[in-house]
């Protein structure tokens, strides 16, 4: 059983192009342009997965989610973007998306990575895993915040390095002697914390990085 | 350039401060004959001397700064700037007044007045977009917010201005004792003088708004020229390059990797990455270098940074080697580099899906490549280990202690 | 020399030098007509604005 998928995204070669890329390995439901027409689509259509594009007008996929979350808190977004930049790939994921990838990504890789969204586990590229390991990189005051939310455990720093380093999941199963269920475990546990952490150091670390760039 | 009309000083061509020598330029005459009239003035009465310094301190000095009153930053400092000097130059104007070096009162204080309010609203209206200008270059990413002088600032300064000249010219009249017969008429001026204001101001303000507008249309107009400048250097270029090669897939992939990596970092508001500031930066301008090279896509992934030293280069030339190998012997696949940098230690993965090799029958000449990255990272006290089996492609571990 | 430091520097010399002529002038060691005094005053007043005004702000580069 394949999974569904909607296609978000404001650039017209691009969703022809994934579509094409798509077919086959999954069901496409149907593509939207505008936040709008995207919101719409996904509540009709309902399906598992929906791949959406971060930079839009009218507020970009981060609206998407927000609006379709009020409707259908339970719908799962996988993010796209050519952006590689910091600020709006935490945005995104912090606003529920579960996944992150580039617009280069392959056509099969990115099927797999609808599957896996679709099975409820979280996406990360190595980009993203850097930007997550850099996120939570600094040492924060213990008084301040809530050690389990806001920082990660030795091992979960592992599990996203090894990401950042390009394996896949099965193989850091294999080279950490874990299973892949519990690769998957960690990368959703580190998702969560991203979107739930202390909102005051995720943000003073964006604007940061923006100072650096 | 439209700034060329503005009264600026001329200090290349001054023997002061160039004040003569603008004035001059800006009236089409030769400098020594306006020098003369300063020196002249000067002896006569001494307004000449006041007059010199109220041009130094107004008048934008040479091709691009500000007025030396103008150049502190903060309005505090410029007023006591302005008043230290006013007073300054009436300190010395009475004291020519008690040499004698005099024309009379009657006339000098007037006209000093006038000159510093015609002065002050000349200036005003030949304003041009220094504030702009001199803005820090950080500020260079967000153009758009340069600073445009508000038409509060400019009415206040222009109004001042008027007053000043207004003034000068009352207390000429009244030194002069011209004012008695005339208090009669003096309510007829000042209600027509009110009403005057009355009808000009509105049209005044829209003047000024107007120059607001035009100032900040001319700065979109210069961006918008800038962004089409670069893509027409770079991006049309590469899309057409791209079109000629439409045959080799792998050569339109490496150009169009390359154009997207330098349209980022023009958009991040760099130029070039010169690769020579951090590590990180290092790394990436290595990628880059051996991505064209060999025509292999290398992703970087960088967690952290730190400025270059003499270990970091060392580490930085190892990866690069490390690069070179994985693009050479894995042509197939895409290499992926993963930095890590944090307070004791840099590390950096180099990692291919190519076909892997077996450690223990490596052919001699690559033998020697491997030292050369192992033993280039133990001569600086770091480590190198590669990791690699048959089919399971390679990763190249390099560990360096700062 | 630090910035504020200049500023009361010179306020300091000036003020000096101001106060010894008019002490002078009180000792009738000398004579300062007012046409002299007056314009002493105000060119004090005037030189400590301005380096005040000079040194006031921080660098601004």
């Amino acid at each position: 059983m394949s999974a569904s998928v909607v296609i978000v995204d404001d650039h017209h070669l691009f969703r022809a192009g994934v579509r094409a890329e798509l077919d086959g390995l999954v069901d496409v439901r149907g593509d939207a342009a505008t936040v709008e027409d995207a919101v719409r689509l996904v509540l009709d259509a309902e399906p598992d997965v929906v791949l959406l594009d971060v930079q839009m007008p009218g507020g970009g996929g981060v609206e998407v989610i927000r609006q379709v979350a009020l409707r259908r808190p339970a719908q799962r977004f996988l993010a796209l973007s050519v952006s590689d930049a910091p600020e709006d790939v935490i945005a995104v994921i912090r606003a529920g998306a579960r996944g992150y990838v580039t617009k280069t990504i392959s056509g099969a890789e990115l099927a797999d990575a609808v599957r896996r969204i679709a099975d409820g586990d979280a996406v990360f590229s190595p980009r993203l895993a850097g930007f997550v390991l850099d996120a939570f990189a600094g040492g924060l005051p213990a008084q301040e915040v809530d050690p389990q939310l806001d920082q990660l455990s030795p091992r979960e720093r592992e599990v996203l390095r090894h990401i950042a380093r390009g394996y896949l999941y099965k193989e850091i199963a294999q080279r950490l002697s874990i299973s892949t269920k519990t690769v998957e475990a960690h990368v959703s546990a580190v998702l969560r914390k991203l979107q739930l952490s202390n909102r005051h150091e995720l943000s003073r670390w964006a604007v940061e990085r923006r100072l650096v760039d | 350039m439209a700034r060329m009309k503005e009264l600026r000083r001329d200090p290349e061509r001054g023997v002061l401060a160039g004040v003569a020598a603008g004035l001059a330029g800006r009236a089409g005459i030769d400098p020594l004959i306006v020098r003369v009239g300063f020196i002249a003035a000067s002896f006569a009465g001494g307004f000449g001397f006041a007059l010199y310094l109220l041009g130094w301190a107004l008048m934008p000095g040479g091709d691009g700064g500000r007025a030396p009153v103008e150049r502190i930053a903060g309005k505090r400092e410029t007023w006591l700037v302005v008043a230290g000097m006013m007073l300054l130059a009436l300190a010395a104007l009475l004291l020519l007044r008690e040499w004698g070096i005099w024309f009379s009162d009657a006339i000098v204080w007037p006209v000093i007045l006038a000159a510093a309010g015609g002065a002050l609203i000349w200036r005003q209206s030949t304003a041009s977009d220094e504030p702009a200008a001199d803005r820090p270059a950080s500020t260079r990413a967000t153009p758009r917010t340069a600073a445009v002088s508000l038409p509060r600032d400019v009415m206040g300064r222009a109004f001042v201005g008027a007053a000043l000249v207004v003034g000068g010219a009352l207390v000429f009249l009244w030194l002069n004792d011209a004012l008695r017969p005339a208090r009669d008429v003096l309510l007829a001026v000042v209600v027509v003088v009110v009403a005057l204001t009355l009808i000009l101001a509105p049209w005044w303000l829209r003047l000024v708004r107007g120059l607001t507008a035009e100032r900040t249309e001319r700065i979109r107009s210069q961006e918008r020229a800038e962004v089409a400048a670069h893509l027409h250097d770079s991006v049309l270029q590469t899309l057409a390059l791209m079109q000629k090669r439409v045959d080799d897939p792998r050569e339109v992939a490496a150009l169009a990797r390359r154009q997207e990596r330098e349209l980022r970092a023009w958009l991040n508001g760099r130029r070039a990455v010169a690769g020579d500031e951090t590590v990180a930066l290092a790394l990436e301008a290595a990628a880059a270098e051996v991505e064209e090279a060999h025509g292999v896509p290398v992703e970087v992934v960088a967690v952290g940074d730190a400025p270059l030293d003499e270990r970091a280069l060392a580490l930085v030339a190892a990866a690069r080697e490390a690069l070179v190998n994985a693009a050479k012997f894995a042509p197939e696949s895409p290499v992926a580099l993963y930095a890590e940098v944090d307070p004791e230690r840099i590390e950096v993965f180099v990692r291919d899906r190519g076909p892997g090799f077996d450690p223990a029958a490596v052919p001699d000449d690559r033998r020697g490549v491997r030292e050369s990255i192992v033993g280039r990272m133990e001569r600086h006290g770091g480590r190198a280990v590669v990791h690699t089996a048959p089919g399971a492609g390679t990763e190249v571990e390099l560990v360096m202690k700062r | 020399m630090r910035r504020a430091d200049r500023t009361s520097l010179v306020a300091g010399v000036v003020i000096t030098f101001a106060g010894l002529v008019f002490l002078l002038d009180r000792l009738e060691a000398i004579d300062v007509r007012f046409g002299y005094g007056l314009p002493l005053l105000i060119a004090t007043v005037g030189a400590i604005l301005l380096v005040a005004g000079l040194d006031g702000p921080r660098d601004h580069d």
